[in-house]
């Protein structure tokens, strides 16, 4: 059995637990003699039986680098800076035409604040233990998520991406297609391939928001309602600390914001 | 103010678990309210991975190493053993890259390998002895990085026996035990 992770829970204390899965790959793979472990490291693709598990490969790695062993550690640091790198969302990708490169920019600068953060982490894991690691073996790719919301935050983003994106239309104009787009989003998981492609754009699109505005469409896409009576319901206005009417308006801004966003996407394809 | 450690253990703890929906939303919202900018954008980028999928790796990156891979292409059976992978390779079988270059260029004398070694480097790169062998077998290449870098093309060097090349190798002591159990297992030089 791997050696349990030591970070405890926030609530009630216990300590955190890898999912029944990692820990069954993670009896398979301690297995293995390391260098058959370092070789399927090597593999790259989840659909593959030999595929090595992110939160495995990091396991494995923490442990070589207490052990101070340089060949593996090599190999393996490598493995999993490229598993990183793959796990940030592709947002460039699904972003407007006119908007690719500047976003390119930017996720370059995300994804090495990410490497810098988790070199930081992994060389303090190497002197001591760094219990926030252990997050990254119960569900990786998630924990990367975390990860890349601290880059971004640090990461001052291309000038551009602050200024007003929409400035002619009414706030309140009718966005129908929209408000469409985002009850399919929140209600329908399946998809067929272009609806699944037009989801992709537009939360790349939503990605470009300026801060205010992506936080009402995140509570929105969460079914949390702008405001309620009954003081204990979590409401967008208690949550973000503004009137409703500044809700509001940020909302609508959004909204016709994205919708742009999307047009002019159409028209560029 | 929350202590930036603890909103650090919020924030990673909120993005473990099992379920990002409305309710683990609000849990969270609830009991860390000085958190909610920061969770609510947290909540976004879990619903970029979730939705947006994975990155394309960049080209220099290490490529899927599969066995049926190499017995797709038996004629480019390193093309999947490139920078880290390459490196890993040759730790996977204890030697110096150097010998495994000499392997990927084929400058061993396809004879003179003990076949305790063709066997252990058939299996590290996941291709059958009879793929390793016919790779092997075939003309000495020059590798394309000196190619590009000398004045004149460069001529193809001549093969060497197994037995010179680890001769002629600076060897750690591990490297050394494993390739002489290779030599000594067979009688070919």
């Amino acid at each position: 059995m791997a050696e349990p992770l030591r970070k405890k829970k926030l609530e009630g204390g216990s300590i955190y637990q890898r999912p029944p899965n990692v820990e069954a790959s993670l009896d398979a793979l301690l297995l293995l003699p390391i260098d058959q472990f370092v070789q399927r490291c090597a593999i790259t693709s989840r659909g593959d039986p030999k595929y090595v598990p992110s939160e495995c490969l990091l396991h494995v790695l923490r442990q070589v680098a207490r052990l101070n062993n340089g060949d593996h550690f090599e190999a393996l640091f490598g493995f999993l800076r490229q598993r990183i790198l793959k796990a940030l969302p592709p947002v460039e990708r699904f972003a407007p035409g006119d908007r690719r490169a500047s976003e390119s920019a930017a996720a370059a600068d995300i994804r090495d604040a990410v490497l810098a953060q988790f070199d930081q982490m992994l060389c303090r894991d190497r002197l001591d233990y760094e219990e926030h690691l252990d997050f990254f073996e119960v569900r990786f790719d998630m924990a990367i998520a975390k990860a890349r919301s601290t880059a971004r935050r640090k990461v001052k983003r291309d000038a551009d991406r602050d200024a007003p994106l929409y400035l002619n239309d009414e706030p309140n104009e009718h966005t129908r297609e929209v408000e469409a787009a985002f009850v399919r989003l929140q209600s329908d998981p399946v998809y067929e391939f272009e609806e699944s492609d037009y989801r992709k754009r537009l939360l790349a699109a939503i990605d470009l928001l300026p801060d205010d505005q992506r936080r009402v469409i995140e509570l929105q896409l969460q079914d949390i309602p702008i405001d309620s009576c009954d003081p204990d319901t979590v409401t967008m206005v208690k949550v973000l600390g503004c009137a409703e009417k500044t809700v509001r308006n940020r909302r609508d801004r959004a909204h016709a914001t994205l919708r742009k966003l999307l047009s002019r996407e159409g028209e560029s394809r | 103010m929350i202590d930036r450690r603890l909103a650090e253990d919020v924030l990673y703890a909120f993005s473990v678990e099992p379920k990002h929906d409305r309710q683990t939303l609000e849990n969270y919202l609830r009991r860390y309210p000085e958190l909610a900018e920061e969770l609510i954008d947290l909540s976004h980028e879990l619903r970029l991975v979730a939705e947006l999928g994975e990155s394309e790796v960049p080209t220099d990156a290490p490529v899927t190493a599969t066995a049926e891979a190499a017995e797709r292409r038996p004629e480019n059976l390193f093309n999947d053993f490139k920078g880290a992978t390459f490196a890993a390779l040759a730790n996977s079988l204890n030697i110096p890259r150097s010998i495994l270059v000499a392997f990927r260029d084929r400058l061993v004398v396809p004879a003179s390998i003990p076949v305790r070694f063709l066997n252990r480097l058939s299996n590290a790169i996941g291709a059958s002895v009879d793929a390793v062998r016919a790779y092997l077998e075939q003309p000495p290449t020059v590798a394309a990085a000196l190619s590009f870098k000398a004045d004149q093309k460069p001529s193809v060097p001549d093969q060497v026996t197994f037995s010179e090349l680890v001769r002629n190798t600076p060897l750690t002591e591990s490297q050394e035990a494993e390739l002489r159990q290779d030599l000594s297992g067979d009688d070919r030089n």
